[in-house]
């Protein structure tokens, strides 16, 4: 579904991605993770069209998409949270998911976008907050309403950028459920990319492991997790299944 | 709740039935004040859509209101269109004027941006001097036609009447624009640019089409002007002063609201009308720094206008009662 190809990103003399290469099946969920400044969020910069690279290319269901701008990646049907929620403070939650929806690739009416929203506000667990402006919602809401606004973009592939850090262990493991049945019950495909090894452990089909820009180990979950190279990129912290 | 409702639309009928009579009862002198403050909250509220809403703080819209004057004005007198049809035209000429401003908000940000209008706004006054031909240089352009058909009325109350419709116009278009989707999209803009992107809005298109809109209704705006004052020429339209008074009036009232524009108005134009007929001719610029404190100290102490610390009242109030 989607394939990165040898992509580079440099800043300056600085090289965030060095050669990355990752191909992404239909209906997975895939964990992204790796120490800070390993180059995860801009991966994700790559893929939605925020920064051009360098060198390699991006193919979404065989479609070149590299350096495409970021509303017109959404219209092909990928969806993306920010690391640190970028809520748009002085329009109602309800306007917020409801932009995705009409601006988003299913490009619906008023009244369909307001349904659309609603419908996800339900499921993230915040319709009661539809009204309120979202400069006044918590960390944790903030979270819920980006996951809910990408969503109502209708995309087919999510890229979750560390939604449930700064959570509270049980507020995460709800997060976590609703993002697995997201891949399990509507058929979305996700990338996750996590700080809590314990949160990308337990839900991901598969790891993808970037240590320095480039890809250090991938595969299932418990082989990644015991693959010496990856503990020692932690620097020996272990890692909890 | 159905009793609130209820009388909020008689609040809104007696507030229109005073305003329709008060033509009738009140001296021209009152009436041309009032017909002023209207005038200046239609172009503040044409202002609100990429100041307040588009979150681009220009400070060149005397320059649409020249644009549109000009073009009417030149229509009606060399080619004997009404206003009636002119401004249209006029709307659209400010409006592709207001596309390139709006291009150039791509690539200026805040002050940049601001200061950059002011050079443009600097460049349509030299132009319009430039091209004596058509325009009438510095000597500027009389209108010598009368006759409603040409917008062109006797007394004070028939602008009163006009002014007022403008005004009312220019509500309920910020009244449906600011939940339109493409109001939603611009307002996403000026909140986060990032994420605005990434739910599907093209950046790009929704500034520059922010910007045309405003010129666009700040250019028939300039008609209106025109056809009230009968006289055009460069340097009484394309002034700091006017293109602050704008900025200044809806920010005072509340940037970003369909109400700003009016509560501004209804405030600073008899203020500086009263304050201009005793130090106007003494004290030069008077007005212009009269607006600039008044901003400062609105943007600092008031964020969000008079409307907005009405609203948070009224609403901690209502929270307080229950």
């Amino acid at each position: 579904m989607l394939e990165v190809k040898d992509v580079v990103k440099r800043f300056g003399g600085l090289v965030a991605l060095n050669k990355v290469s990752l191909t992404l099946k239909e209906n997975e969920l895939l964990g992204l993770i790796g120490p800070n400044g390993s180059g995860k969020t801009t991966l994700f910069n790559v893929i939605t069209g925020y920064y051009r690279p360098e060198e390699g290319k991006v193919f979404y269901r065989g479609e070149e998409i590299t350096g495409l701008r970021p509303h017109l990646i959404v219209k092909k049907g990928i969806a993306r949270t920010f690391q640190i929620p970028k809520p748009f403070g002085r329009l109602t939650v309800l306007e917020n998911v409801m932009s995705a929806a009409m601006y988003g690739r299913k490009a619906a009416s008023r009244s369909e976008a307001r349904e659309i929203a609603m419908d996800w506000l339900e499921y993230v667990r915040l319709k009661d907050k539809a009204d309120v402006e979202a400069k006044a919602l918590n960390i944790v809401e903030r979270k819920l309403m980006e996951l809910a606004r990408a969503l109502s973009t209708g995309p087919d592939l999510l890229l979750l950028d560390e939604l449930v850090a700064g959570l509270n262990p049980s507020e995460m493991m709800e997060v976590v459920k609703l993002v697995r049945k997201l891949v399990d019950e509507r058929g979305l495909t996700i990338i996750m990319v996590e700080h809590v090894m314990k949160a990308v452990m337990s839900i991901s089909d598969r790891v993808f492991v970037l240590h320095r820009g480039a890809k250090l180990a991938e595969g299932r979950p418990q082989e990644v997790s015991r693959d010496p190279k990856v503990i020692e990129a932690y620097l020996g912290e272990p890692i909890q299944v | 709740m159905e009793f609130k409702l209820a009388w909020k639309w008689v609040v809104i009928a007696i507030l229109l039935i005073l305003a329709l009579i008060f033509p009738l009862f009140a001296d021209e002198f009152l009436v041309s004040i009032l017909m002023q403050a209207y005038l200046w909250a239609f172009l503040a509220m044409s202002w609100d859509v990429i100041g307040g809403y588009g979150g681009q703080f220009s400070l060149g819209h005397a320059a649409f209101i020249a644009l549109g004057a000009y073009t009417s004005t030149i229509l009606l007198e060399s080619y004997g269109v009404s206003p009636w049809i002119g401004m249209w035209a006029a709307g659209l000429v400010a409006g592709a004027a207001g596309a390139l401003v709006g291009v150039a908000s791509l690539r200026l940000r805040g002050p940049f941006f601001a200061l950059g209008t002011i050079a443009f706004a600097e460049l349509v006054k030299l132009l319009l001097l430039y091209f004596k031909g058509i325009t009438g240089g510095p000597l500027g352009i009389l209108i010598t036609k009368s006759g409603p058909e040409y917008m062109l009325f006797e007394s004070q109350a028939h602008y009163y009447y006009l002014m007022f419709a403008l005004m009312i116009a220019g509500l309920l278009f910020l009244k449906w624009f600011e939940a339109s989707k493409f109001g939603i999209g611009l307002v996403a803009i000026r909140e986060d640019e990032e994420a605005a992107e990434g739910v599907g809005i093209n950046v790009y298109r929704t500034k520059v089409i922010g910007a045309a809109i405003s010129a666009f209704l700040t250019g028939i705006g300039g008609t209106i002007y025109a056809q009230w004052i009968h006289f055009i020429r460069p340097d009484i339209i394309v002034k700091l002063e006017y293109s602050t008074q704008i900025a200044a009036i809806d920010v005072v009232g509340g940037a970003g609201t369909p109400y700003g524009g009016l509560i501004g108005a209804l405030i600073l134009v008899p203020l500086s009308l009263y304050l201009n007929a005793i130090f106007g001719g003494m004290i030069a610029g008077l007005s212009l720094i009269l607006y600039g404190v008044v901003l400062l100290v609105v943007v600092v102490m008031v964020p969000g206008g008079i409307y907005g610390l009405v609203r948070r009242k009224w609403l901690s109030r209502k929270k307080g009662g229950e």
